[in-house]
């Protein structure tokens, strides 16, 4: 935390030592959130990358009140909640028939070598409703307390805590029936 | 069968490989951003004393404190004719003007035109030596042109 708070102190006063070492710092965990919420690696890395563009552009009137942590993934949640939405509006208009067929291919120059497993673990939290979905990546990923889940999901800290446990249970099922086959 | 910390370690711990040269570039792209906002936030403007206030809260109370001293400072370490001031009506004339003024006026309605000749005279006359014990009734006699009003004045 302290770390942190100095690492911000010094990215705010413009040391691109600060902003190399936040970015090695969370760049992984941000990663396997967005590829959690996303299910799809490309618009992970693309969610990454625009949210610490974003953070890159607000130096000098960076002001951390949590955890930097907290900030970078509720920034990542939140955009995958808006990829996820426009998504969703592609596709009903897609069997409205109104907009062309994209390919959903991933680009040649992806980012993550070898995503595999997290291809694996994705699909599987990709079975979970969205609530118990971004409840488990923010506070495993983003290093999220309950309350701060319940704040950015509008629900009480109760209600985060057992989206949570359920779908941690749900999960512990599906994996092990894979396991099983 | 898992249980449920099983779950959650597999979950942190899910591998990811980056490739370094995408991430270079990725970098470099983030890099580029840091440095146009760099440009543009420490341009020199001069350090912005009101953005530094409301930075912080302590600083907020601390400019609040110090509005408050000021000005209770001013309003009770002023002297009393600064505040009596708004009520003083300026004047422009020397106390020698106004004497001046106000003995040709008395002797005027004394005397008219003929009695502020005799006041203009006594004026000019060339200043005789005084006694060193001549009262305020003979200098106010003199003020106002005779002996009479000195007397008048007396109670």
């Amino acid at each position: 935390m302290l770390d942190d708070k100095l690492l911000v102190w010094k990215f705010n006063r413009g040391n691109v030592n600060a902003l190399s070492r936040i970015y090695e710092k969370y760049r992984d965990d941000l990663l396997r959130l967005a590829a959690a919420l996303l299910n799809d690696i490309g618009d992970a890395e693309d969610v990454v990358q625009d949210v610490f563009l974003n953070f890159a552009q607000s130096a000098g009137q960076f002001k951390l009140t949590g955890s930097l942590k907290g900030y970078l993934a509720t920034c990542v949640a939140n955009s995958a909640r808006n990829r996820n939405i426009a998504m969703y509006r592609r596709m009903t208009a897609r069997w409205n028939g109104n907009a062309p067929v994209t390919s959903n291919l991933g680009t040649p120059d992806q980012w993550l070598m070898n995503g595999e497993e997290l291809r694996k673990m994705s699909n599987a939290i990709s079975q979970l409703p969205y609530e118990q979905r971004e409840a488990i990546t923010l506070h495993l990923y983003g290093g999220m307390k309950f309350r701060e889940i319940g704040v950015l999901q509008e629900v009480s800290i109760k209600t985060a805590q057992s989206r949570y446990r359920c779908g941690l249970d749900r999960l512990r099922l599906i994996l092990n029936s894979e396991v099983q086959k | 069968m898992r249980s449920s910390e099983d779950i959650e370690k597999r979950i942190k711990n899910v591998n990811i490989v980056i490739d370094s040269e995408r991430n270079k570039k990725v970098f470099g792209n983030i890099l580029r951003a840091f440095e146009k906002s760099k440009a543009k936030e420490f341009a020199p403007t001069g350090p912005n004393i009101w953005r530094i206030i409301s930075r912080s809260p302590i600083t907020k109370i601390a400019a609040a404190a110090m509005i408050i001293l000021a000005v209770s400072f001013f309003s009770t370490h002023r002297t009393p004719d600064e505040q009596e001031q708004p009520e003083i009506v300026e004047v422009k004339k020397s106390p020698v003007e106004m004497m001046t003024a106000i003995s040709l006026e008395r002797a005027f309605r004394r005397g008219g035109i003929e009695a502020v000749e005799e006041q203009c005279k006594q004026a000019f006359k060339p200043i005789r030596p005084r006694l060193e014990s001549s009262s305020i009734n003979q200098i106010l006699a003199e003020f106002n042109g005779n002996g009479k009003s000195s007397e008048r004045t007396r109670p």
